[in-house]
């Protein structure tokens, strides 16, 4: 057998294979295409989870009753850019065991001690340690998705596996600031179990 | 056509929504980084940290057979031929080759000697590949492809991580990092790595004695002193000792025999950058380094010094202008061993020579989200070679979030190398008429010039499904002055005795070809702990010798290059941290080299009994005993065969 011949059978094959995948790809692009509309409106988007997720953090963390100022309002905090879009501002005025929740928005340098959630957006980077240092001694339920978030004294990190959004508790960075966190949210925490 | 997306319109409110639901709830598939890639102007493609641990390979070069289009072959135990869009071979030399900013591709030849690259394959944050010509941002040698190996950033890189191995094939293998910080804006790491393989097998199945060792050690260290600077600092020493059968034809020993013989490698690195940003859109980076590399082999022993400065501005101006520019300075020293003697020369045996350059380029938005039209150009000057300018052309088009379409015309040179104008080669002994021995000397040639490239490419993304998006991206390429070896004179050398004559051949730039071909690949995460990836590739080439040229053998890679290439692979995570990995690749065959087609079946078990602790068992080329996957130059190709290593992965 030639190389030649070696050759043939597989040029078949792969012309067959290409016609069979140009088929089904003018397909999927063409019905299916049509269909993904759908299916992305039905996909929320990540922080539209997420903002949920800090929703029930707030359900499921019990903070010191001292810690609460601004007539008990519950305040969320988020500082560096806002990666939500309108999602978290949406929860702006909900009640959530009692207390209404503030969403408000801050920089590096503000005060930070009075939120009872603050969420630190990745694009504060390089300054990680400095905010987390600012709330220690307050009551703030910490919440960021950078890698080391948690190592460095964070106290819920956000991770995404398999398309789906999981946090990871540090219980003692919620020791430190006196949060209680119920045994529902640890146990689904991961590593919770 | 699809008109439009609503993927802001609520859907549901989650709000009410318990913490069960939402963990349940799948977020859209693509991510920040994964969209830019989706909208690349350019046929990229990404291999991420989890393809390289799943892939179960061990090797740069054999990591890089996961790209779509791209022909990996190995030619021996410590070899390989590594090519895009064409032109195969041990020196492949139109792609540009990047290790964290650093060029590798060897000034020699513009080949990357791939047995002298290595990383701590765990601590590489992707391995990012584009497909054609890159000459506008990246400059010379980005001909039909830039390969760019990023490692990670010291920030996720802090404690430790041991890794041991050892297998049939990979004898021992193991490799040691410890990061830590040194203040709050400072974090660093350092490492050393070594492997032991042992050589292929040779055409009669016996040990080709063709294996390889080698040692390195480096580190890094990341600073932000302030909130706009950030530096990084790395550098890395390496040795390596290998084996190679080879032959070294001289006058004296014209019929010298394939001897196996030790050859060794060895250098270092330096590098430095600093970005700093001077606004919200706009930052500036300088980097520099040095670069050294000693090659001494059965053929040659040479030294080069590269030192390199690269300075680059990227800019937003109003809304619609995204803007990079940028100048580069490299100066390439070598010395080489260069005797009359020697199979291979260089004459100068020593040479240093500088180069230029500077770039500039626009991403202008035309239509905002939807159509985005990109204008560049280099300048590139070096001692030998005129100016070169080297524009690309790039439009964008995003119907909507899932379809990209994109389309570019660029031209790209590929600019003489060391080799090309200066190398001899003994490359064989003939008899002749007279008695004399004939010593068959291709080599180079002072008024080389570049080869050039004007490349028409046309792509298309679709994410026709959550789950599925594909990628094709066609090419045609028209390449003129493409290199061949022409003919000379013959002439009586009396040095080295004894008196011989000279065949000569010399390169001239006397063809000129076209290339087109088609490379598709599909990802498929078919459910959360299954995903499917696979892609194929196509490739034609014709290459046309001008009328004046006599080189009989130039156009032979049109039938060097496999014109089919298939693969795909599935990745399932089993119950308790299990998985299992497979993935099949398919070669056609190489006819002008008698290689014949060939199937790649790898294998890969992993077990995380706990989150930073790993084992693993891979198996490799299943699909048959052994098979040759190149012809080589000068070398004598040896074959891979079936092989397995186990390896243990401890992070602290």
């Amino acid at each position: 057998m030639s190389i030649e011949q070696i050759g043939k059978p597989y040029n078949r094959f792969i012309a067959q294979f290409i016609l069979r995948g140009l088929v089904v790809g003018l397909f999927l692009a063409s019905v299916g295409g049509v269909g993904s509309v759908n299916l992305v409106a039905q996909a929320p988007d990540e922080y539209r989870v997420k903002a949920a997720f800090i929703l029930n953090f707030a359900r499921f963390v019990e903070w010191p009753s001292d810690s609460f100022s601004e007539g008990g309002v519950l305040v969320v905090g988020i500082i560096g850019d806002n990666p939500f879009g309108g999602s978290l501002d949406q929860l702006n005025g909900t009640t959530i065991n009692g207390r209404r929740i503030a969403i408000r928005r801050f920089k590096f340098g503000d005060y930070l001690r009075g939120c009872q959630i603050l969420f630190v957006s990745s694009s504060e980077r390089n300054r990680l340690g400095k905010i987390l240092d600012s709330v220690k001694g307050g009551s703030v339920l910490t919440i960021g998705e950078l890698a080391q978030f948690n190592q460095t004294g964070g106290v819920i990190k956000f991770v995404i596996q398999d398309y789906k959004v999981r946090f990871e508790i540090s219980p003692g960075a919620a020791g430190q600031a006196r949060l209680r966190i119920s045994s529902k949210l640890m146990a689904l925490s991961k590593g919770g179990r | 056509m699809i008109t439009g997306v609503h993927a802001q319109e609520p859907v549901k409110d989650l709000t009410g929504a318990s913490l069960e639901d939402l963990m349940n709830i799948e977020i859209t598939s693509v991510s920040k980084k994964e969209e830019k890639l989706f909208q690349a102007t350019a046929a990229v493609y990404v291999i991420t940290q989890e393809e390289i641990v799943r892939s179960g390979l061990n090797s740069i070069p054999d990591l890089l057979r996961l790209v779509p289009g791209l022909d990996v072959a190995r030619i021996d135990g410590t070899k390989w031929a590594v090519s895009s869009r064409g032109f195969n071979n041990r020196f492949a030399n139109k792609l540009l080759v990047l290790i964290d900013g650093r060029s590798v591709y060897t000034p020699e030849t513009a080949g990357v000697y791939w047995e002298a690259q290595d990383v701590l394959l765990e601590d590489v944050e992707r391995i990012e590949v584009i497909r054609g010509p890159g000459g506008t941002l990246w400059g010379a040698n980005a001909v039909n492809g830039v390969i760019n190996i990023i490692t990670k950033h010291t920030r996720e890189t802090q404690g430790g991580l041991v890794t041991a191995g050892a297998g049939s094939e990979e004898r021992g293998f193991g490799s040691v990092r410890y990061g830590g910080k040194l203040s709050d804006q400072a974090n660093y790491r350092v490492y050393g790595k070594y492997f032991s393989r042992r050589g292929l097998i040779n055409a009669a199945g016996v040990n080709a004695n063709d294996g390889q060792q080698a040692f390195r050690s480096g580190g890094r260290v990341d600073w932000d002193p302030t909130e706009r600077d950030s530096v990084t600092l790395q550098g890395e020493l390496f040795q390596s000792n290998l084996r190679e059968t080879g032959t070294n034809i001289s006058p004296a020993t014209p019929l010298a025999p394939f001897t196996n013989k030790e050859g060794f490698f060895s250098g270092g690195h330096v590098l430095g950058r600093w970005t700093r940003t001077l606004s919200k859109d706009s930052e500036i980076e300088l980097q520099a380094y040095y670069d050294r590399t000693n090659r001494d082999v059965f053929d040659l022993h040479q030294i080069i010094h590269t030192f390199d400065l690269d300075f680059h501005n990227h800019f937003k101006m109003g809304q619609r202008h995204d803007f990079i520019w940028g100048l580069g300075y490299r100066v390439i020293s070598d010395w080489t061993n260069t005797t009359s003697s020697n199979a291979v020369q260089y004459n100068p045996k020593e040479e240093t020579i500088q180069l230029w350059s500077v770039f500039a380029q626009d991403e202008f938005t035309l239509v905002k989200d939807k159509l985005r039209l990109t204008l560049g150009t280099k300048l590139e000057h070096d001692d030998y070679s005129a100016l070169e300018v080297q524009p690309t052309v790039r439009l964008l088009w995003t119907p909507s979030n899932q379809q990209t379409i994109w389309g570019a015309v660029s031209r790209a040179v590929k600019t003489p190398s060391r080799r090309d104008r200066s190398i001899r080669v003994n490359a064989a002994a003939v008899p002749t008429a007279g008695g004399l021995v004939g010593i068959i000397s291709p080599g180079g040639n002072a008024n080389t010039r570049s080869e050039e490239l004007l490349a028409f490419e046309l792509g298309y993304r679709v994410q026709p499904a959550r789950r599925v998006t594909l990628d094709i991206a066609t090419f045609y390429n028209s390449y003129d002055r493409l290199q061949t070896s022409e003919p000379g004179v013959p002439f009586l050398e009396i040095d080295p005795l004894p008196a011989h004559l000279v065949i000569p051949r010399h390169f001239a730039n006397l063809m000129r070809g076209e290339t087109y071909g088609l490379e598709a690949s599909a990802n498929w995460n078919a459910t959360h702990f299954w995903r499917l990836t696979g892609s194929y590739s196509f490739l034609r080439m014709h290459l046309h010798r001008y009328a004046e040229s006599r080189d009989l053998a130039a156009e032979k890679p049109e039938g060097q290059n496999p014109r089919h290439q298939f693969q795909v692979h599935s990745l399932l995570a089993l119950p308790r941290n299990f998985q299992l990995d497979a993935s099949l690749y398919q070669v056609s065959s190489r006819p002008a080299d008698l290689i014949p087609r060939h199937t790649r079946l790898d294998a890969r078990l992993g077990w995380q009994p706990r989150d930073n602790l790993e084992f693993s068992f891979a198996l490799q080329n299943l699909a048959d005993n052994e098979h040759p996957e190149f012809s080589g130059i000068g070398v004598r190709t040896s074959q891979p065969e079936r092989a397995a290593y186990g390896k243990l992965t401890w992070r602290f």
